[in-house]
C-alpha cells in the first residue's frame, strides 16, 4: 500500500493510545480530541463528541492544555481522541505504563467501558497483569512469538501464566 | 570536556554545517570585497608605476580644477628644449596623455564603421615620441610606433577584440573631428592583465597636438637623469625652469599622485561593498545565535547529565564556547575560497552593469584573511558565550525529566531592559544622523550605521514578546486556507517565541534595508526625473554618447541638415574656480536659451546676457557671498583668469540642476576657456517632437556617432536612470543578507522538525498525510518570514521618511509604492517556502513507528 493509502487506513480504521500520551502541548483538551477528524477534514459529530467526552470523564477539563492536566487526565484525552473517529481497532501501547496504580485502574475502566458500551475492538500491549486482566483474550508473547493464550482471566491467573511463560 | 565538545560537534555535522554556511556567506562577502578592490587597486598601481618606470622627473601642468572637461594646464613645448640643455639631463621627451579621463579621448571605429566604446569605458588618445621609447609605458608587440600624420598604434586588447592587424586602416573620432588612420603597430600597457575595457590609440606628438588642438603644448615632459644624478636633484633643477602653472615631481611621486587621482574611488567601492558584507555578517550573527541556542536547548539533557557526572559549571561553559569557536573558525576558513569566488561574482556584477574595472590577478592581502576570520570567529564565540552562560544555569535535575520538549524561556528578563537601552541609543543616533544638519558626512554615516545596528538588536530583543500577537494576526489566512495543517503551523510558529523571533529578525534586517533603499531610491529618482523634466522645454536634447561627458561643439550642428529644425541651442560646459571654490560654468546662447531651458531668474534673465555678465546659481552665490552687481574672478582649468559681473541669479532645483554655478554667454565661454566643448545642445523642431522628426534626427547624429539625441522625456529618463542602476546594485548586494537569513530559517526549521519528531509521528499515526505534514512545516516557515516582513516593512518605510527629512526637503513626494511592497511580501513568502523545502521533506519522510519511539 502507498503512504497515502496507509494514512487513509489509519484515519478510518485505527485509533492509537500511547504510553507517553503524545498530546500537542499548544492545543486544549477539546482541540486535541478533535485533531484527527480536523486533519481528515471530517465534521465532528457533536452528540458523539459529548458522549465520548462524558464516557472518559473529561467534560469539565475540555478547555485545559495538557500541561494543566494530570497524567491520567492526559491519557483520557488520548483515549477520547482515539475513540472519536470510531475506529475499527484501537491500539493501546502500554497505556498505563506511565501512570500510578490508582490512575491506571481508572484508565483501564475507561478502556473496558468503550468495549462494553459500543463494542470497540481494542488491542492493548502491556507488561501489567492487572491491565491484561481486563481483556477478553490474552496472548502471551516471548521474543516476538505467541507462546500462550488465555480467555478472560483474573490478574493472579495472568501472573501465574506469565511465570510459567518466563520459566520456560 | 574538550573531547566531549569535539565529539559532540562531529556527531552533529549537518547542524554545524548549516551554522557554518551562514557565517561563510557573510564573511565571504567581506573578504570578496577586499580581494576585488585589491585587485583593482593593484591594476591601477601597475598602470601608473609602469607609466613612469624609466622617468626620473616629470613636469606637468598643475591641476587647478577637479573634473574639468578640458583637462589640466598644459606645459609649453619651448620648455622641452630648455630641459634638454640642462647638464644633468640624459634625455627628455614631451608627452600627450591624460589618464584621468574624458579630456584626451580618441574613439576607434570598428570594422563595421561603428564607434567602439561609445559609453562607459575610457578611450585614451595618447601622443608619444617614437624616438623616446624609454618614457613610453607601452611596449610594442608588433609593428612600429606611429611616426607620421595618419599613423597610429592601438592596444592589444582592442586589436584582438575588433580584429585589427598591422596595416589595417580605420577611423578615429576625436574632439576636433574624425580622422582616417593606418594601424602601424600594436602595443601592450605595462603588465596589466586587463584594462577593464579601456582602449588606447597612440599617435606621434605632432599628430596628437593637432588632433587635440593643443598648439605648441604637451600635457607633460618626461625627463631622465644622467647616471649618478639623483631624481631629487633633477627635480630641483627643473623647478627653476618651470612656469607658474606647471609643477615638477619625481617619476615615483607623479605615479603615486596619478594613482591617487584616478584610483581614489576604489576606496569608496571597498567601503560600499564591505558595508554590505557587514550587514550580511550581522544577519549571520542572528542565525548563529539562534542555531547555537537551539543546540544548547536540545542538549539540556546531555549537559545536565554531564553535570550529574561531576562536570563543573565552568567545564560545561568551556565546552559550549569551544564548540562555538571551532564552528566559527572552520566556517570562517572556508570563506577564503568562497570569498575569492565571490570576488569574481562581484566583478561580473560590475561589468554586467557596465562598470568594468581594470584588474590584476587576485591579490590576497593579509588583511583579507585576518579581518573576516576574526570577525566571523569572534561573532560566533560571543554568541556561544551568551548561550554558555545560559547553559550552565541548567539544573542537573533537568536530566531526569523527559527532555524532548525542553522548552525555552521567553527571552529572559534582560530582554526588555536591553531593548529599552539600545532602543534609546538607536533613536538618539538615528535622530542625530537623519535630522541634525551641518554634521560631517562621515560622522553622520557612522551615527546612522551604529544606530541601525542597535535598532535591530533592540527590536530583536523585544521581538520575542511580539511574536505571539503578530502570529495570531498573520496566521488568519493560514488557518483559514491551510486547514488543520495551517492551524498547527500557526501554533508551532508562536510556540517558541525565543526561537521564532531571531529567525524572523534575521529576515527583518534584510527586508528593512531593502524597503528603505527601495522607497528612498524611488523617491529620489522620481524627484530627479521631475527636476529634469521641469528644466527642459526643448523638443530634443543632444548629449554625448554616455550622457555625462562634454562633446565636441561641432557635433550638435548635425541637426542642421534635418528639415523642420528651427533652433539649435548649444550649451557649453566645463569647470573652473571662483576664489577657492570649484565652480561649474556654462556658456549659453542668449538669443535661444529661453526657448529651450526654463529657469526662474532674479535680476537679469539669461536671454539678456552679454559681454562679461554672468548669472549665478542661487545656492552658489549665497555660499560664496556673491551678490548681484558684484565683480568676481573666474579661473579656468588652465589657470586663465576672467573678470565677470554677476547680473542675476537663478533658482536651481535641489537635485540635479541642468545649469552650473556660473552661466555666461557662449562667446565669453569660448574666449575664456581652453578647448570649449558642449555639455548639451537643444533642438526645437517645427510642430514639436514627432516620431518622424525623432527618426530624422537620430539618423543625423548617428553619422559621426559622437553625440546622441533624445526627446525631452527620454533625456529626463536617462539622466535619472543612474539612480535606478544604483538601486539594482544595492538590491543584489542586499540579496546576500536575505540569503543568509534563508539559511537561518532552514536551520531553525530543521532543528524544530528534529525536535518534534515524536509529535510528527503521532500526527501521522492519527491520520495526517505526508502532504499535510509538509504543508504544516511550510506554513510555519512562511509565517516566520511574514513576521520578518511585518516588522521590516514598516520600519523601512519610517526610516525612508526620516531620511528624506534629513536630506532637507529635496521636494521628494512621499508615496508608498504598494506594488513594490507587495513584491517584498511575496519575496519573504518565497524565502519561507524555500527554507521549508528540506525540513518539510524530512518531516514527510519520517517513519511513523520509528518517530513514535524517538526520544
Amino acid at each position: 500500500m502507498s503512504d497515502a493509502e496507509l494514512t487513509k487506513l489509519r484515519r478510518t480504521h485505527i485509533g492509537f493510545v500511547f504510553q507517553f500520551f503524545n498530546l500537542l502541548p499548544m492545543l486544549t483538551a477539546a482541540e486535541n480530541i478533535a485533531l484527527p477528524l480536523r486533519i481528515a477534514g471530517t465534521k465532528v459529530d457533536a452528540a458523539w463528541f459529548d458522549r465520548v467526552v462524558g464516557q472518559v470523564g473529561l467534560a469539565d477539563r475540555l478547555d485545559h492544555r495538557p500541561a494543566q492536566l494530570s497524567g491520567g487526565q492526559q491519557q483520557r484525552v488520548a483515549i477520547a481522541r482515539a475513540l472519536l473517529a470510531k475506529p475499527s481497532v484501537l491500539f493501546a501501547d502500554e497505556p498505563t505504563g506511565n501512570l500510578d496504580s490508582t490512575t491506571s485502574g481508572e484508565i483501564l475502566e475507561v478502556l473496558r467501558a468503550a468495549v462494553e458500551g459500543y463494542g470497540q475492538t481494542t488491542i492493548m500491549v502491556t507488561h501489567d497483569a492487572k491491565a491484561a486482566a481486563i481483556a477478553d483474550r490474552i496472548l502471551f508473547l516471548a521474543d516476538g512469538v505467541v507462546v500462550r493464550e488465555l480467555g478472560r482471566s483474573t490478574a493472579s491467573e495472568v501472573l501465574d501464566a506469565l511465570r510459567g511463560v518466563t520459566q520456560r | 570536556m574538550t573531547l566531549v565538545a569535539i565529539k559532540g560537534l562531529l556527531s552533529r555535522k549537518l547542524r554545524a554545517l548549516l551554522t557554518g554556511l551562514a557565517i561563510v556567506l557573510g564573511v565571504a562577502m567581506v573578504s570578496g570585497s577586499f580581494v576585488l578592490t585589491d585587485s583593482i587597486q593593484k591594476a591601477f598601481h601597475s598602470v601608473f608605476s609602469s607609466s613612469y618606470a624609466h622617468t626620473d622627473a616629470v613636469v606637468t601642468g598643475k591641476k587647478l580644477v577637479d573634473y574639468s572637461s578640458s583637462g589640466n594646464a598644459m606645459v609649453p613645448a619651448s620648455l622641452l628644449a630648455k630641459a634638454q640643455r640642462l647638464p644633468d639631463v640624459a634625455d627628455a621627451s614631451g608627452v600627450v596623455s591624460d589618464l584621468s579621463g574624458g579630456v584626451l579621448t580618441a574613439k576607434l571605429y570598428d570594422k563595421h564603421g561603428k564607434i567602439v566604446n561609445g559609453g562607459g569605458n575610457p578611450t585614451f588618445g595618447v601622443g608619444a615620441d617614437p624616438r623616446a621609447t624609454r618614457f613610453n609605458p607601452m611596449h610594442l608587440t608588433e609593428g612600429h610606433w606611429a611616426a607620421a600624420y595618419g599613423e597610429a598604434v592601438i592596444d592589444k586588447d582592442a586589436a584582438d577584440k575588433y580584429g585589427y592587424h598591422v596595416g589595417d586602416t580605420t577611423k578615429v573620432a576625436v574632439d576636433s573631428g574624425t580622422y582616417p588612420i593606418r594601424i602601424v603597430g600594436i602595443a601592450r600597457y605595462g603588465n596589466v592583465k586587463s584594462l577593464g575595457g579601456a582602449t588606447f590609440v597612440i599617435f606621434d606628438i605632432p599628430t596628437a597636438q593637432k588632433l587635440f588642438t593643443l598648439g605648441q603644448h604637451f600635457t607633460a615632459i618626461s625627463v631622465a637623469a644622467k647616471h649618478g644624478v639623483s631624481a631629487q636633484k633633477l627635480v630641483s633643477e627643473l623647478r627653476t625652469l618651470a612656469p607658474a602653472n606647471a609643477q615638477v615631481r619625481t617619476g615615483a611621486a607623479q605615479a603615486a599622485k596619478d594613482e591617487q587621482d584616478v584610483a581614489g574611488f576604489v576606496k569608496y567601492i571597498r567601503l560600499f561593498l564591505v558595508g554590505f558584507g557587514m550587514v550580511a555578517l550581522f544577519v549571520g550573527g542572528f542565525v548563529i545565535f539562534n542555531t547555537l541556542s537551539i543546540t544548547v536547548a536540545q542538549r539540556t539533557r546531555e549537559l545536565a547529565t554531564l553535570r550529574t557526572l561531576g562536570a563543573s559549571r565552568r567545564q560545561v561553559l568551556r565546552s559550549v564556547v569551544l564548540e562555538a569557536f571551532v564552528t566559527g573558525l572552520v566556517a570562517s576558513t572556508i570563506r577564503l575560497l568562497a570569498g575569492i569566488a565571490l570576488a569574481q561574482g562581484l566583478s561580473a556584477l560590475f561589468s554586467a552593469l557596465g562598470l568594468a574595472l581594470p584588474e590584476a590577478g587576485l591579490p590576497i592581502a593579509a588583511r583579507t584573511i585576518v579581518v573576516p576570520l576574526l570577525a566571523g570567529t569572534v561573532l560566533t564565540v560571543i554568541a556561544g558565550l551568551i548561550l554558555a552562560v545560559r547553559a550552565t544555569r541548567v539544573a542537573p535535575v533537568a536530566a531526569v525529566r523527559d527532555g524532548s520538549a525542553a522548552s525555552q524561556g521567553r527571552g529572559g528578563k534582560a530582554g526588555p531592559i536591553v531593548a529599552a537601552v539600545l532602543g534609546t541609543v538607536a533613536a538618539a543616533l538615528l535622530a542625530y544622523g537623519f535630522l541634525v544638519h551641518g554634521v560631517p558626512v562621515g560622522r553622520r554615516m557612522l551615527a546612522l550605521g551604529v544606530g541601525f545596528l542597535s535598532m535591530f538588536v533592540a527590536l530583536a530583543a523585544i521581538f520575542s514578546r511580539l511574536v505571539g500577537p503578530i502570529i495570531q494576526l498573520l496566521g488568519i489566512p493560514f488557518r483559514r486556507l491551510g486547514g488543520t495543517a495551517g492551524r498547527l503551523a500557526s501554533f508551532n510558529a508562536a510556540r517558541n517565541p525565543g526561537r521564532t523571533a531571531p529567525t524572523a529578525a534575521a529576515l527583518m534586517v534584510g527586508i528593512t534595508l531593502v524597503s528603505f533603499i527601495s522607497l528612498f531610491g524611488r523617491w529620489l529618482h522620481d524627484a530627479d526625473l521631475d527636476a529634469w523634466r521641469s528644466q527642459v522645454t526643448a523638443d530634443y536634447v543632444v548629449t554625448s554618447q554616455n550622457g555625462w561627458d562634454a562633446f565636441s561643439r561641432q557635433a550638435g550642428d548635425a541637426a542642421m541638415s534635418v528639415p523642420g529644425v528651427g533652433v539649435i541651442s548649444h550649451v557649453r560646459g566645463d569647470r573652473g574656480r571662483v576664489g577657492s571654490a570649484n565652480a561649474g560654468i556654462n556658456g549659453v546662447d542668449p538669443s535661444t536659451i529661453s526657448k529651450v531651458v526654463t529657469v526662474e531668474t532674479t535680476g537679469a534673465p539669461l536671454s539678456s546676457l552679454h559681454g562679461n555678465e554672468a548669472v549665478l546659481k542661487d545656492r552658489f552665490a549665497k555660499a560664496n557671498g556673491l551678490q548681484v552687481g558684484d565683480t568676481f574672478t573666474f579661473r579656468g582649468p588652465d589657470g586663465r583668469a576672467t573678470k565677470l559681473v554677476a547680473v542675476g541669479t537663478f533658482n536651481a532645483p535641489k537635485l540635479d540642476s541642468l545649469l552650473s554655478a556660473v552661466v555666461v554667454t557662449r562667446a565669453r565661454f569660448d574666449a575664456s576657456l581652453p578647448r570649449p566643448r558642449d555639455a548639451y545642445a537643444f533642438v526645437n523642431v517645427a510642430g514639436g517632437a514627432s516620431d518622424r522628426a525623432t527618426t530624422a534626427l537620430t539618423a543625423a547624429y548617428a553619422r559621426d556617432q559622437v553625440a546622441k539625441v533624445e526627446t525631452r522625456e527620454g533625456f529626463a529618463k536617462s539622466k535619472s536612470a543612474w539612480l535606478l542602476q544604483m538601486l539594482n546594485v544595492i538590491y543584489v548586494l542586499l540579496a546576500l543578507s536575505v540569503i543568509v537569513s534563508l539559511f537561518g530559517s532552514v536551520n531553525t526549521l530543521a532543528l524544530a522538525v528534529f525536535e518534534r519528531t515524536r509529535e510528527i509521528g503521532m500526527l501521522r499515526a492519527v491520520g495526517m498525510t505526508r502532504r499535510q505534514s509538509r504543508r504544516m512545516i511550510r506554513h510555519e516557515a512562511m509565517m516566520t518570514s511574514l513576521l520578518g516582513a511585518a516588522l521590516g516593512l514598516p520600519v523601512g518605510i519610517v526610516l525612508a521618511a526620516l531620511a528624506d527629512n534629513g536630506l532637507g526637503s529635496y521636494g521628494l513626494k512621499l508615496s508608498v509604492p504598494v506594488g513594490s511592497l507587495l513584491v517584498f511580501v511575496v519575496l519573504s513568502l518565497v524565502v519561507g517556502v524555500l527554507a521549508a523545502v528540506l525540513p518539510a521533506r524530512r518531516a514527510g519522510k519520517l517513519n511513523v513507528l520509528a518517530a513514535l519511539q524517538y526520544e
